[in-house]
Order: C-alpha cells, then sequence, then structure tokens
C-alpha cells in the first residue's frame, strides 16, 4: 500500500493541533502560524485543511464551547489521533534519517 | 455587539456554506474580525473580513457534505465501471452483439434528431416569423370549393389599408420556368425555375443575410433583380455582380444585391428575386379581379394582432370590394391566415408550394423509437439470460453487505457504460451515413452532424446514448437485484431466477414489431406500384414532352409536327398548354354550364389542346366526337370528361351549353371522353373539359411508337432548323408522372432502411439468445441422445419455442400493419387492395430466418457426441 504522505502545510497544521491542545481550532491555529511562524495565513485554507486531515484519519473533532469575541458561535475543536501522532513521528524520523546523510561541518 | 456590522459578509457566508460547517466559520472570522478591530481599526477590518470570508468560497469548503459519504460513492462508481470493463472483456460475443445493436440504436436516434430539427424548425430563421402570416382564402361556387393559398394581388394593398393592426404587406408572384440571358458581352442563356417577383417590401418581412447590397434599396426600383449566392456564382463565376444586367423575356434587369443561399428548411424557395408587381387590368370589374388568386400574400402583423378578429373585421373588405362579383356567382369568400412557421407542415391549402409530410414524419419517429426499443430489448434479453452465472456475483456481494440500491445501481453504471461505447462507434457511423452515403441526397435534406457548428448536438447526442443506456439497464437492474441471495450460491438451482417467460414476451415483442415493420413497409411498396401501374385512362409511356420556348416556334408548329411526323417511328403529335401529371399548371376555371336549375357557375379544370390531342394521349371517347381537323371546333366545342357529365348531372351530355365566365357566345359539348387522372392518385379525378384552341403553345407531345432512341434523335436533328436559339430539351411523360410519387417514394426507400434494420437488430437478438439456450441445454441434450433421441429432434425441440412466438408476434402484427397501411393509403384516392399474399410472404420468410438462425446456433450442440457434451463444464 502507498505510503500516507502531508504536504507541508498539512504537517504544520497537524503539529500545532498536536501543540495547543485543548485549545486547537481554526482561528487559533491561523494566529499561531502567524505569530510564531511570521507568515500570512489564510483562514480558510487552515479550515480546510483540517476538514482534509479529519477525513484522512489524522484527526478528529467535537463542538467545544462559545466566548463573547465569537458572538457565541462554538469553536470545533480538534484533537490529534494515535494515526497522526504516528505519522508525525514518522515524517520526523524520515528527515533526521535524511539529514544525517547531509554532511554537516563543510570546509572549504 | 458586533453581528449588525458584518451581517453582510455573514449573509454571503450563509448562502454559500454547507450547514453544518457555518458555526465555526463564522465564530472563527468574527473573533479574526475583532483582532483585527484592535489592531488595524474597524474600516480596515471590515475590509478584511470580507476578503477572508471571500476566500471561504472555495470546493474544499462549498462541497464538502457530510463527513465521508461523499469520498465512498465515488469509489464505488469507479467499481462499478471496473466491474463493467471486466464484464465487457470476459463476454466477447454477447458485448459485441450488444454494442453493435446498441450503436444502431443511437445512430438512429441522433439522426431523427437531426431529422426533427431540421424539419421543426421551418422558416424559423425569420427574425419575425412570430408576426407573420400568410393570406390564403377559401372561395366556393357551385362545384368548386377551393382552399388556396394564393389570393389575388388586389386584396393585400387593400388589406394593409383597411387594418391598422397590420404593419407591412409583401406579395410573391411564382414564376415558372423562365429563359434568362446575362446582359453584357457575355451571351450565356439558362433556364431557371425558381424565380419570384415580390414587392419592395419583402425583405422588411422576411431575413435573409446579404453578401452585397442592401437590404432597404434593393427593391426600391422597379426591374431590379436580386440574386442569392449559388446563382449568382452559376451565371458569373462571382458575387460582385451588383450592377450588371440580366435579360429576362427581352427585360432588362439590373441586379443590386446578393443574398446567401436560402436555408433547406424554408417554405419559399427561389434563387432569383424581381421587383415590381405590376397591376391587371383584364377584368371586367375591378371586384371580378378579388375573385381571381394569382399571388401568396403576406402580412406582418404587430403585436397583439388577433386572427380570430380579422376575419370577423374582414367582412367589411368581402362588402366593399368582392360582394358585387360574389353576389353574381353565388360565391363565399373566407379568409384563411396561417402563421409563417405552421405553413410547411400544418397547411393544407391548394396550390400551395410543396409540403412537409407530418404523417411521414410520425412513421419515422415511430419505426426509429422501435429500432431503437428492439435493440434495447436485446440488452435485456442478453443480460437476464446471463442471470444465471450472475447470479453468483449478485449473491457475494449481497453477502459481503452491499445494498440493493447499488445493486441497482451497478447494472444502471454497466449499460450505460456499454452504450457510452457504442456512442463512439456511433458518432462514426453517423459521420459515415451523412458524408460518405448518399443519404443526405435520398431524403432530400442537407443534415450535418456538426458539433463545432451547434454544440448543443453533443450535449443531445450524449443524452441519447445515456437514455438509451439507461432503457436498456433498466429491467436487467431491476430483476438482477432482486436474486436472493442464499438461492443462488445454491450448486442445483441452476436456473434462472428473472424469468423465462418475461425473455419470452420481450423476444415476441421484437418479433412483432419487426414483422409489423416490414409488412407495413411491403404495403406501402404495394400502394405505390399500384398507383405506377394503373390504367390511368390515358396512355403514358412512349410519349415525350417538349416544351414550346417561345413564339419563333410556336409560329411554325405546323411545319414542325408535319416534319416530325414523317419519321416513322412517330405515330402521332399534339400540343396543350399543360401536360397531364403536372399539378400545378392544371388551372381551374369558373365557368357557365348548364344544369337544370339553367345556367350556373361551375368550377372546372380545363385543358386547352391542339390537334390529335386524344389520338396522342390515348384517352377513350365515350360518347360524341372528337374535334373535327381544322378551325372549326375551336374554342366553341367542348369535350367533357365523365365526371364532369356526374358533376352536373347530366343525362346526355351531347349538346349541353357551357361557355367561359367572360365569354359572350355559347359553346356546347360534342363529346365525352373516359376519366383520365390527370393529377396524381393522391387526388380524385375532377370534372374536366377538353378545349380547342389556336394558339398552339405550351408543350409539343409526341407518341413514338418502334424504336425511341431513333425517334428522339430525328427530332432533335429537326429541331435546329426551326430553333437556334434554344437547346432541344425533352422528358418522358410517364417519369414525369411518376415524378409526383417521389415524395412517397422517399418515404418507402427509407422505411426499406429501417425494416432492414429492424431485421437486422431483431437476429442479433436471436443469435445471442439461441446460442445461450443451446449451451445451456448441452447436458441435457447428452442424456436426450444417450436416451436415443436424434439430432433433428433436439434442433426441432429448440426451434419449436421459436416459431411459436412467430406465429404469436404475427398474430398481433398482422392487423396492426393492416391499420397502418389503410391509414397510409388515406392520403390517395386510388387504394390498392389489401395483398394477403404479402403477409404470407412475410410470414414464410419469418420462419425460415428464425428457423436457420436457430439451427446454426443449436447444431453444433444437438451433432455433439453425448460423451463430450455430458463432460460439459
Amino acid at each position: 500500500m502507498a505510503k500516507e504522505y502531508l504536504g507541508e502545510f498539512e504537517e504544520l497544521v497537524l503539529t500545532l493541533v498536536a501543540a495547543l491542545k485543548e485549545d486547537a481550532y481554526g482561528a487559533a491555529i491561523a494566529e499561531e502560524i502567524e505569530t510564531r511562524m511570521k507568515r500570512d495565513v489564510n483562514l480558510s485554507a487552515v479550515h480546510v485543511t483540517l476538514y482534509r486531515l479529519e477525513d484522512k484519519g489524522f484527526l478528529k473533532s467535537n463542538m467545544g464551547g462559545g466566548t463573547n469575541e465569537r458572538g457565541g458561535r462554538r469553536k470545533r475543536i480538534y484533537t490529534i489521533t494515535n494515526a497522526g501522532l504516528a505519522m508525525l513521528k514518522a515524517m520526523k524520523e524520515a528527515r533526521v534519517d535524511l539529514w544525517k546523510l547531509v554532511p554537516q561541518l563543510k570546509i572549504g | 455587539m458586533s453581528e449588525k456590522r458584518i451581517n453582510t459578509p455573514h449573509r454571503f457566508l450563509r448562502w454559500f456554506s454547507p450547514p453544518h460547517l457555518l458555526e465555526e466559520i463564522e465564530g472563527d472570522l468574527m473573533q479574526r474580525f475583532e483582532r483585527d478591530v484592535k489592531s488595524v481599526g474597524e474600516r480596515k477590518a471590515k475590509r478584511r473580513l470580507l476578503w477572508n470570508t471571500i476566500r471561504f468560497l472555495r470546493p474544499g469548503i462549498i462541497l464538502r457534505g457530510k463527513k465521508s459519504t461523499n469520498i465512498n460513492s465515488f469509489d464505488m462508481f469507479i467499481n462499478h465501471i471496473v466491474f463493467a470493463w471486466r464484464i465487457f472483456k470476459k463476454e466477447k460475443f454477447h458485448s459485441l452483439l450488444n454494442v453493435s445493436g446498441l450503436a444502431l440504436a443511437i445512430t438512429v436516434g441522433i439522426i431523427l434528431v437531426l431529422i426533427l430539427q431540421h424539419d421543426l424548425t421551418y422558416d424559423q430563421h425569420h427574425l419575425n416569423h412570430s408576426r407573420i402570416y400568410r393570406l390564403g382564402a377559401r372561395q366556393e361556387m357551385t362545384g368548386d370549393d377551393f382552399h388556396g393559398a394564393i389570393t389575388a394581388r388586389e386584396l393585400g394593398p387593400v388589406v394593409q389599408a383597411e387594418f391598422s393592426q397590420i404593419e407591412k404587406v409583401t406579395r410573391i408572384e411564382v414564376w415558372g420556368r423562365t429563359l434568362l440571358t446575362l446582359g453584357d458581352n457575355e451571351s450565356k442563356s439558362f433556364y431557371e425555375e425558381e424565380i419570384i417577383r415580390t414587392d419592395s417590401t419583402y425583405f422588411d418581412l422576411f431575413t435573409h443575410q446579404f453578401l452585397a447590397g442592401d437590404k432597404n434599396s434593393c427593391l426600391t426600383d422597379l426591374n431590379s433583380i436580386v440574386l442569392t449566392n449559388s446563382a449568382a456564382q452559376k451565371y458569373f463565376g462571382t458575387t460582385d455582380v451588383i450592377g450588371k444586367a440580366v435579360l429576362i423575356e427581352n427585360k432588362e434587369y439590373a441586379i443590386t444585391a446578393v443574398i446567401k443561399d436560402l436555408p433547406e428548411n424554408s417554405h419559399l424557395k427561389f434563387k432569383l428575386l424581381i421587383s415590381g408587381i405590376p397591376d391587371r387590368d383584364w377584368f371586367d370589374t375591378p371586384s371580378e379581379s378579388f375573385w381571381n388568386p394569382d399571388v401568396y400574400t403576406y402580412l406582418l402583423v404587430k403585436e397583439g394582432f388577433d386572427p380570430n378578429q380579422f376575419s370577423v373585421a374582414f367582412q367589411s373588405i368581402y362588402n366593399k370590394y368582392l360582394k358585387s362579383t360574389g353576389d353574381r356567382i353565388e360565391g363565399k369568400y373566407t379568409p384563411i391566415l396561417e402563421p409563417l412557421a405552421s405553413i410547411h407542415f400544418h397547411s393544407t391549402l391548394k396550390a400551395d408550394f410543396p409540403q412537409g409530410n407530418k404523417m411521414y414524419l410520425y412513421t419515422l419517429v415511430g419505426v426509429g423509437v422501435f429500432i431503437i426499443l428492439l435493440a434495447c430489448i436485446n440488452y435485456m434479453n442478453l443480460a437476464t439470460a446471463k442471470s444465471t452465472s450472475r447470479s453468483k456475483e449478485v449473491a457475494i456481494k449481497k453477502t459481503l453487505g452491499s445494498v440493493n440500491l447499488i445493486l441497482i445501481a451497478s447494472f444502471f453504471v454497466e449499460a450505460i457504460f456499454l452504450s457510452l461505447i457504442s456512442f463512439l462507434f456511433a458518432l462514426v457511423l453517423i459521420k459515415i451515413i451523412l458524408e460518405g452515403t448518399p443519404f443526405n441526397q435520398l431524403i432530400g435534406k442537407n443534415l450535418a452532424f456538426d458539433i463545432k457548428e451547434q454544440p448543443q448536438l453533443l450535449t443531445i447526442s450524449l443524452a441519447i446514448a445515456f437514455a438509451i443506456g439507461c432503457l436498456a439497464g433498466s429491467y436487467p437492474a431491476l430483476s438482477l437485484s432482486r436474486i436472493p441471495a442464499l438461492k443462488s450460491i445454491q450448486v442445483f438451482s441452476r436456473d434462472n431466477f428473472s424469468g423465462t417467460s418475461t425473455r419470452r414476451i420481450l423476444i415476441g415483442i421484437q418479433f412483432a414489431v419487426s414483422f409489423f415493420v416490414v409488412t407495413s413497409t411491403l404495403f406501402m411498396q404495394d400502394q405505390i406500384d399500384y398507383v405506377r401501374s394503373r390504367n390511368l385512362g390515358f396512355e403514358k409511356e412512349n410519349v415525350l414532352v417538349v416544351p414550346i420556348q417561345d413564339t419563333t416556334i410556336q409560329k411554325q408548329i405546323v411545319p414542325i409536327q408535319n416534319e416530325i411526323l414523317k419519321n416513322p417511328n412517330i405515330l402521332s403529335v399534339t400540343t396543350s398548354q399543360s401536360v397531364i401529371g403536372m399539378t400545378n399548371t392544371h388551372e381551374k376555371w369558373g365557368m357557365w354550364a348548364e344544369s337544370k336549375e339553367g345556367m350556373k357557375v361551375n368550377g372546372f379544370t380545363v385543358f386547352f389542346v391542339g390537334e390529335n390531342y386524344l389520338e396522342t394521349m390515348g384517352i377513350e371517347l365515350k360518347a360524341g366526337r372528337d374535334f373535327l381537323v381544322g378551325e372549326q371546333d375551336m374554342l366553341k366545342s367542348f369535350l367533357a370528361n365523365e365526371a364532369a357529365v356526374k358533376a352536373m348531372g347530366w343525362e346526355d351530355a351531347i349538346g349541353k351549353k357551357v361557355k367561359f365566365y367572360q365569354a359572350k357566345e355559347d359553346a356546347q359539348v360534342i363529346g365525352v371522353v373516359k376519366d383520365f387522372n390527370f393529377a396524381s392518385l393522391h387526388s380524385p379525378i375532377e370534372p374536366a373539359l377538353i378545349c380547342k384552341i389556336p394558339q398552339e403553345h405550351g408543350f409539343l407531345q409526341v407518341r413514338i411508337r418502334g424504336n425511341v432512341s431513333e425517334a428522339i434523335q430525328s427530332i432533335q436533328s429537326q429541331w435546329k432548323a426551326f430553333d437556334s436559339a434554344y437547346p432541344f430539351e425533352y422528358y418522358f411523360l410517364d417519369k414525369r408522372f411518376d415524378d409526383q410519387y417521389k415524395s412517397d417514394s422517399t418515404q418507402i426507400m427509407l422505411m426499406n432502411v429501417l425494416s432492414y434494420l429492424c431485421i437486422f437488430i431483431s437476429i442479433l437478438g436471436l443469435i445471442g439468445l439461441s446460442s445461450f439456450h443451446a449451451l445451456r441445454r448441452t447436458k441435457e441434450f447428452g442424456i436426450r441422445k444417450v436416451l436415443g433421441a436424434r439430432t433433428t429432434q433436439l434442433i426441432s425441440l429448440l426451434s419449436r419455442e421459436a416459431i411459436v412466438l412467430i406465429v404469436v408476434a404475427s398474430l398481433i402484427a398482422v392487423p396492426a400493419s393492416i391499420w397502418a397501411s389503410v391509414l397510409w393509403k388515406e392520403g390517395f384516392a386510388f387504394r390498392s387492395p389489401i395483398n394477403y399474399l404479402l403477409i404470407v410472404l412475410v410470414f414464410m420468410g419469418a420462419i425460415t430466418v428464425v428457423f436457420s438462425v436457430v439451427f446454426l446456433q443449436s447444431y453444433r450442440v444437438a451433432r455433439a457426441n453425448p460423451v463430450d457434451s455430458l463432460k460439459y463444464e
């Protein structure tokens, strides 16, 4: 079976869901990307990526509470599944493995 | 607090977002907006919000259904197609039968659409067509009830002047064969049949595309002429012809415009258009002229025009212009308005342009639908016949949890898949038929399957293929998916579940339909043969017709006749103004005729003839005498046909008084001729009079006995001496007469092709089914053989069922085809009796074909050594 593969942005979002724990929802993730990575992000892109990851089985979600600044609308809180975690780990390891192949100290 | 400020983006979001995603997205958007208000201010934040909202308008959001169903059903669909493809490859023979049947069905379907598209849009290319009416009239008087498409040229202007609802009127006078000479120094001459003369308003009513010249001014001058593209090319080899001159009957016309050729589906066809309709001045009273229709009158009406109201208001015109003559001849005059687009198919008027035959269209569509049905039945039959092997597949699918709906879908996909493959073949077939065969010529149309020109054709034809696939797949889908899962896995229940009886009925329907189409076609052919071979009351064979072109010939007619008669191959020569069988040129005349209540006006068809008419045409004299040679009978004596005698109620016709409407002196009937069919056998024989006239013009008619080609050659060689201006032209009377059935023949030819298709498709189905049946009974036959059955017995066992079906099918089809042929023959005044021999012949043919197909398919199985057949599987 072909190995599942994550895109760069997908990996980023997935990692952030894992990191933000109870507070992982669309707007928060987008904000986090903007502040931490200093990179402009499109809210709808984050949403679509979250749905896609959910379809692939790396995330699951349920509706959380609403706050005043959201006009009382509830958030969809995402949590990473075991499969998602395994995927992240596998990708990280693969990268580390590759990284090891690169000559680290290049002199001359 | 912020709700109101951001109302617009929210409403927009609600419009496109799936409801189950709405809350979270809205929440996130608002949260972001609040943050933006703090950092960049409200105005900018609002703009960002709008932009962010718009960016949610993407497929990942809009198309997101409820979780996961989406992807799953798509996978299932791919799976169905993979399945269909495997079955297609596995069952090569059956797939081939199915694809050829379905491809034919789709081809027929698409060509039918093309024909319908062509025929149902007659005259709709004229932009104003919904506001254009043709004004015809019903003129009744004793002995004549004329529903004519033509009206008097005086009527058009009067109607326009009297009714405010009518915007413009244009009149059209149709010319017969006319000699045309090009001006300039090119002294070329052509005969042209399609010339019309019209008013300057013509282009205000009718839409044409101009290649050169001006729409508004090209007809304003008298003696202007407008050419179509092909006419210009033919005469001058170029369309750059403005200002050049054309001579018609020694009058010079200047070319003022060139228009594109008329679309095939126009009821009014012409190549040349001449301006200006002159007045008529040869009637005693103005009122009389209104009763003598001669032109086509078209009205462009204003919006909100009511035809019924027009008919009522017409009474005032009648009183003003028509009444005085109407009272004299005890006539009645009713205007008839026909919408332009309905003229071709719905008009039933006389003196009209060639009509479309609705019956013909219905028949075509009917048979086309039959063929599609036959092909679909083939598919159904083969599919359900396979149910034994398919039932296992169904059972396993069911066991694995497939729901009925998905099973049904899979059978539909299979059928549609096959029909789409057939569609590709059909496209090739259509291309070949329309461009590689004389099909278009045969049906007298110019059909083209041009997707670039008409992109909607692709959609329509795909829809046809799709619909045919659905129809074919419907029965297998519903019946096979019902197979109970448990039963079909059991080894011993080998018999099929979806009934043999249904399949029998379907095959029976196929037989019946094919039988019906074939016998109906033969009945039609029989009728046409009948009208062709019927004794017409004159002898149509071996008569040469030579048009008398002008007065040069006319003046020399007696020497010409004498010269021609010197040839021993020629029996006699005559002239007449119109030729029997040329329907359009027989004019009906209102004449005074003696009746029990004194002289009354009555309608007669009058033939104006020269010497030796009866002898040359082979018309039989029943009573009285023929015209005497010389002048004494000219215009003073008439020959009447039997129909005229009957119409007038004369006991002894000889000596009865008749005269032309305007004639001063009485003339009398000197003889009675046997009825002869001067028009096609579509119409009954009408009262007619034959009158001898001094001016021998029209057509020279020569009866030949003996060597035809020698006779023609001798006339041809003599002709140059009499006339150098015109080429010698001739045709044969019988051919011209039979040309009247040309559209009938075309229809029969098409029906023939279609009935072959029916037979072909039915045989395809029969082959598939009988081969399957034979294979299925391999073991049974082995056992029967071991027990002593002979090969012939086995074959008869297999064919018995098919023969029974044929008998039952013919019982249904024969009455139906008799009924259909009676309906079709209603268009003829002379009908052939029902030819029962044909039915017997078709029946024998069907039995032979069915039996040989079954025989070929079962022979191998029936012959097989029981040792092998028992080992089968």
